[in-house]
């Protein structure tokens, strides 16, 4: 496009005569008038700083552009970064809405007794605050010691926090995206191939020409990448099979879509497999070289027939043999898709067993269009003092029960926080830093009994979420763009290192994570564990280490490495995987030992309950569930959810479109607030469906006045409410969460009926 | 434009990036997302369209405002001279895609194809971000650009076509 | 089932569900304009018939308000604009495609030409208002008589247009049939709107203007035989404008999808019993009647079916405004 000319005259398209203008000299007088209007930022006129999104776990690598006045104008993704491929999401490129957010946390605040039942604080310095966290910490060590001080943590914050309990000696800690998420099918696929996925998955899309989805919805999840990758499939007129029980993003940009009976996924995948392995569509040399217990599993698969699957999942026999078909045609350009999220209906790690088998099954696994071998750069961690050994870790707590649980489980840490628990394992501090266990941790019932008998609780944050009202101390951190954190460290296909650099500096009273976590450590005495007085130190020498410096990463924001390990098997090649036998354990040699099943069967979770709905919860690609709902920008886009609800259920219940309604759980649980119906086919009709994260019920009162995230308060329904009914995952602990029913309240409970 | 609606998710992208290039100010949009789905559970298809002004060849807001502030710059690009827009809604009338609104300063706004980041050769910024590269901007006045090239290879709808306005935004099925 | 919604928040007032940001201001400017133009369109053909002396009010008088109610036309138009310092720019070009620059030019024109020609009658009107004992607005004539005897530009403005009163009547004839059209015309040209987008629309307003003017006259004219002219004319302009009605809704039920739901409004629609009783019922059908029953020698007070004619007037345009906003083109 050349250079664009604006023309002073009109220019009337279908060649009508040219109007006629008159501009008297005296219309200048009046310019004066023009109100002043923010210009657009010209790509030369900027500044860049180098950055690392914080709005999802993606961290795309990013630039941040500053005007001439040092505002942050806006961010763009890296070019060479390839989580983002120089285009970040809605949620990345709305991400500076975080930091204008004027419901930020902006100073350290200090739990006050309040007589009206109100959550009160009162704001405090920053040398106040710390030294309150300093006494409560060591009160917890005095009393129960220090293990019973617990982490609950999340996002790149978490390292910082990580390093400090550490160091101190606790190691009760855990992340909700472990057992909440996606534990469960780390478990799977480390029994099966004797390593994980992480994140980002490695999914090699952009060279598959199959890709098989369970309730893996891409595009209402913004996997930034692979929804990228997934648009350059559809490109190619790759196959996309979806297998979802209501009709998603993905569903309808899939060649075919099989709506699935909620719950019966593992019967799906038997069947598939029984069908792939009596028809020969296997890769038979891979199998033959790289796995173990191929004849076990061929026995065990048989009675699972197709016919017998379609009785289940209520997917057509034919289609169920046309999808397998589809999937051993493209073998081993075949991908079935574990998903992330994957903590379901308590038999989870089975099912992403189940997964990973298959793909097993048609050699995907370490091949090209299938899944490639992952290689990172590795920063050394700084020098330190060993950390010293707690008396008790997360381990104890969840271990011995769980062999799979390869992390903290944060619903059995918190388990051991309620008041009926007499074991030793107490759990009586928790400090939690950009995590909010009111809306992720399920039963909020329970949840609140544990932080209420908490004698010490400290929430490290930048937005006042629910979990602050339950807080001692609140700790306001600055934003992903007023902060540096660890070094990114991708282990995508070439790998490569991004550097978050703060753009600008922190907000109000606002401090970095790391800030705060060597500010607690060096009160607790812990100086010989921070050495450094700055976080760009540590940086700058551990990028040294690995060839590069801050001056560079600064300015290029990603750099990429040779990669010293082969991105695929070579033909023939021998290989060792990290389990028992050496080799893909198709039949589990793990679970064998630990009483578990060595290769998945299928269990019915059980029926609805009469005059309930299912509810399934899931995502909306324009927010990271509660983290954004409140910027400004993001809240724009949708500020509130709705309930997909079939017509016959609407017929039946007499529901009209936009009307609200509330929802009761079995337990009689009734929603905190309405939300609004969306009649639609794409819904079962014995289930409803709506996006986690809203319902946001957190109100605080700072010195007498509300703090609240004002354009989400009181928005739509919290599932996170209504769900009662957690599944526990055997091997892991992980919390299954989809066996949960609701019932549609028309009219507002809440409202006393006036009698005259 | 042309917008390929096979591979578009309905992120919303492109809206929020717009929103932030040209400072639209909050609670105004210039462009937006529609969802349609057609047929019955378990029959069913659905497509999102990103929506905006469609810079139409045939304009009837243009045809319609009384001071000549609205007028079809370089490109076929429509666009608003916000001190000659006396803030009468005639365009808004005018206009069947509910593309134009009454920006809080008074004047008319919508979407201008970025053409400040189309003269320096650069795609609007709704093109620019968009995670699928679904959106594709260029010269529709040339036969041989990668965009005509693009839209007589594939099958394609424009927006109510019936109203007359010759729209030049393409959704590519 | 079909579902075609919007996916992001776009609660931009005045766009949604439906177009509104035309409300009672246009409507109201719409009904003053079709009646001011109604008014000078009589005082100019019966000028021109030689009539001025056998109906002083309707040629002589009646135009004085003219100039008022366009003035107020003009208040509410310019109270409506979201950009009112830039008001003037409508008068720095005209644009032949757009007929609100039509508009624009034209109520000028109109404006000045209604103010010239009660000037130039002042001497009648004067005479006119003595006759009926009202002295009270002679600090008015005098105030004028003064500018026109001691002011050069007045005198002379007032002596040239008295001088030259065929050729103005003729100039301020044409101007008042293209306000009365204009504002059909304006509403006709959106192609976004069904139910504004038929060319019978204009010649509606237009007869529906001129009704509203012959009303007018009718009702403040002392004149026995003036009042039963009008109140023939204003029978024959309601036949015609049930005439055109009638022809807009077969015509719209006769077109395509978006044409035949914009006719539903009125045939089942939200706009039915409003548009069918208080607008057709009360506005044109019942002081057909009135005026009817006057003709055969039944003493009905003017003002009542003068009143319901206006209303009526206004109602219609309300409703137009309303209703063509809410005709769309489905997606």
């Amino acid at each position: 496009m050349g250079k664009l000319n604006r023309r002073d005259f009109i220019k009337i398209s279908g060649g009508a005569a040219a109007g006629v203008m008159v501009t008297p000299p005296l219309t200048n007088i009046f310019q004066s008038f023009i109100t002043k209007k923010e210009k657009h930022l010209l790509e030369g006129e900027a500044t860049k700083v180098s950055t690392v999104c914080e709005v999802c776990f993606w961290n795309c690598a990013g630039w941040v552009y500053k005007d001439k006045e040092d505002n942050i104008r806006k961010v763009i993704g890296n070019d060479i970064d390839p989580h983002c491929n120089g285009r970040l999401c809605p949620r990345g490129t709305g991400g500076l809405g975080m930091y204008y957010d004027n419901d930020r946390l902006k100073t350290p605040l200090i739990r006050v007794k309040s007589t009206d039942g109100k959550q009160s604080f009162r704001k405090a310095s920053w040398e106040e605050a710390l030294d309150v966290i300093e006494k409560g910490m060591k009160n917890i060590e005095k009393k129960y010691g220090k293990e019973s001080m617990a982490l609950l943590f999340h996002g790149k914050t978490g390292p910082h926090f990580e390093h400090l309990f550490k160091a101190w000696g606790s190691d009760t800690m855990g992340e909700p995206a472990g057992a909440q998420c996606l534990i469960t099918r780390e478990a799977g696929f480390i029994a099966t191939y004797g390593s994980g996925l992480g994140s980002p998955e490695p999914t090699d899309v952009t060279n598959a020409d199959c890709l098989v989805l369970l309730g893996h919805h891409i595009g209402e999840n913004m996997h930034n990448g692979h929804v990228q990758d997934v648009s350059t499939l559809i490109d190619r007129g790759g196959t996309i099979i979806t297998v979802d029980p209501r009709f998603s993003t993905m569903a309808a940009h899939s060649t075919s879509w099989l709506p699935i009976k909620p719950g019966t996924d593992i019967a799906l995948l038997l069947a598939w497999m029984n069908i792939i392995i009596n028809e020969g569509l296997y890769d038979k040399d891979y199998v033959e070289k790289y796995t173990h217990g191929f004849e076990e599993l061929k026995q065990h698969v048989q009675k699972y027939s197709p016919e017998w699957a379609a009785g289940i999942t209520t997917i057509p026999a034919g289609d169920i043999y046309k999808s397998a078909r589809q999937m051993g045609g493209g073998s081993p350009r075949t991908i079935v898709h574990p998903g992330r999220h994957t903590a379901w209906y308590g038999d989870d790690t089975q099912r992403t067993r189940a997964i990973a088998i298959l793909n097993a099954l048609l050699g995907a696994w370490g091949r090209k269009g299938g899944f490639y071998f992952t290689e990172k750069v590795k920063l050394p961690k700084e020098a330190h003092p060993p950390f010293p050994k707690p008396k008790w870790t997360w381990k104890n707590i969840s271990k011995e029960q769980h062999k799979m649980a390869i992390m903290g489980i944060t619903n059995e840490i918190m388990d051991n926080g309620l008041p009926e628990y007499k074991g030793p394992y107490k759990v009586k501090g928790m400090f939690f830093t950009a995590t909010n266990p009111i809306q992720s941790i399920p039963d909020e019932e329970k949840v609140i009994r544990v932080l209420e008998n908490q004698e010490f609780i400290v929430v490290v944050d930048t937005m006042p979420s629910e979990i602050t009202g339950y807080a001692d101390v609140v700790l306001p951190e600055a934003t992903y763009l007023e902060r540096l954190d660890h070094i990114r460290t991708s282990h995508h296909k070439s790998p490569n290192i991004a550097l978050r650099y703060p753009a600008v500096k922190p907000k109000w009273e606002s401090k970095p994570g790391w800030w705060i976590a060597r500010e607690i450590g060096l009160r607790l005495g812990l100086k010989d564990f921070y050495e450094w007085k700055d976080f760009e130190e540590v940086l700058d020498w551990q990028l040294k280490q690995v060839g590069s410096s801050m001056d560079e990463m600064k300015k290029v924001g990603v750099k990429h490495f040779p990669r010293k390990t082969p991105i695929y098997l070579k033909k023939d090649e021998d290989y060792w995987f990290n389990t028992n036998t050496g080799k893909i354990e198709l039949y589990s040699t793990d679970f064998a030992e630990w009483g578990y099943d060595p290769m998945p069967t299928y269990k019915p979770h059980g029926d609805i309950p009469a005059g309930y709905l299912r509810l399934i919860y899931g995502r909306i690609p324009m927010h990271t569930f509660g983290r954004t709902l409140n910027n400004p920008n993001l809240n724009e886009l949708k500020n509130e959810p709705k309930l997909w609800v079939n017509p016959k259920v609407a017929r039946i219940y007499g529901l009209k479109n936009e009307e609200e309604v509330w929802l009761q759980n079995p337990k009689g649980k009734i929603s905190s607030f309405s939300i609004k119906v969306r009649i639609t086919e794409r819904i079962r009709h014995n289930s409803v469906f709506l996006p986690h994260g809203f319902g946001n019920k957190g109100r605080i009162f700072v010195d007498g006045k509300l703090l609240e995230m004002h354009l989400t308060y009181g928005r739509g329904i919290s599932d996170a409410e209504m769900i009662s009914n957690v599944l526990i995952d055997p091997e892991t602990g992980g919390t299954g969460m989809k066996n949960n029913f609701v019932k549609i309240l028309i009219d507002n409970p809440y409202k006393k009926e006036t009698t005259s | 434009m042309a917008i390929e609606v096979n591979k578009c998710v309905g992120c919303a992208d492109c809206v929020v990036a717009c929103q932030i290039e040209n400072n639209v100010p909050l609670g105004y949009s210039r462009d937006w997302i529609m969802e349609h789905v057609t047929g019955t559970y378990p029959v069913l298809s659905m497509h999102f369209e990103s929506q905006r002004c469609n810079h139409c060849d045939d304009t009837p807001c243009v045809r319609t405002c009384p001071t000549g502030a609205s007028f079809v710059a370089e490109g076929g690009i429509v666009k608003v001279t916000h001190n000659d827009c006396i803030g009468c809604g005639a365009c808004i009338e005018a206009c069947p895609y509910d593309a134009r609104y009454f920006h809080p300063d008074g004047y008319v706004d919508k979407c201008t194809f970025c053409d400040h980041r189309v003269a320096e050769g650069l795609d609007p910024a709704c093109v620019s971000v968009c995670p699928t590269t679904c959106m594709h901007f260029g010269d529709l006045d040339n036969p041989d650009s990668e965009i005509s090239k693009l839209i007589k290879s594939r099958e394609n709808f424009t927006l109510i076509p019936e109203a007359g306005t010759a729209p030049q935004i393409f959704y590519l099925k | 089932m079909k579902e075609y919604i919007l996916d992001t928040t776009r609660d931009i007032h005045g766009l949604y569900p439906h177009v509104h940001i035309w409300g009672f201001p246009i409507a109201a400017y719409l009904f003053l304009g079709g009646l001011a133009a109604g008014i000078l369109l009589f005082a100019t053909i019966y000028y021109l018939k030689g009539k001025a002396d056998d109906m002083p009010f309707t040629v002589k008088i009646a135009p004085i308000f003219t100039f008022i109610i366009i003035m107020l036309g003009l208040v509410l138009l310019v109270f409506d604009l979201h950009h009112k310092l830039y008001v003037f720019k409508l008068f720095t070009t005209f644009r032949i495609e757009s007929p609100m620059s039509w508009g624009a030019w034209t109520l000028v024109g109109v404006s000045i030409f209604s103010l010239m020609w009660p000037l130039s009658y002042i001497d009648d009107i004067e005479k006119y208002l003595h006759e009926r004992g009202w002295k009270r607005l002679d600090v008015v004539t005098i105030f004028i008589r003064n500018l026109e005897h001691n002011w050069l530009i007045p005198r002379f403005m007032i002596m040239f247009f008295r001088k030259h009163r065929t050729f103005f009547a003729y100039i301020l004839l044409v101007l008042s049939i293209i306000l009365g059209i204009y504002t059909g015309i304006l509403l006709s040209a959106f192609n976004a709107h069904p139910l504004w987008n038929n060319p019978i629309l204009g010649p509606l307003f237009l007869t529906s203007g001129i009704s509203t003017g012959s009303a007018f006259v009718m009702w403040l004219s002392n004149n026995k035989k003036e009042r039963r002219l009008m109140s023939t004319i204003d029978m024959a302009l309601i036949a015609i404008e049930l005439f055109f009605i009638i022809h807009m809704i077969m015509g719209l039920q006769a077109g395509p999808e978006a044409f035949k739901l914009a006719g539903g409004l009125f045939l089942g629609g939200p706009f039915t019993v409003t548009f069918w009783v208080l607008f057709v019922g009360f506005g044109l059908v019942l002081p057909f009647i009135l005026e009817a029953f006057e003709l055969k020698g039944h003493h009905i007070p003017p003002a009542l079916p003068a009143i319901l004619v206006l209303i009526g007037g206004l109602l219609f345009r309300i409703i137009m405004v309303q209703a063509g906003q809410v005709s769309e083109y489905p997606f």
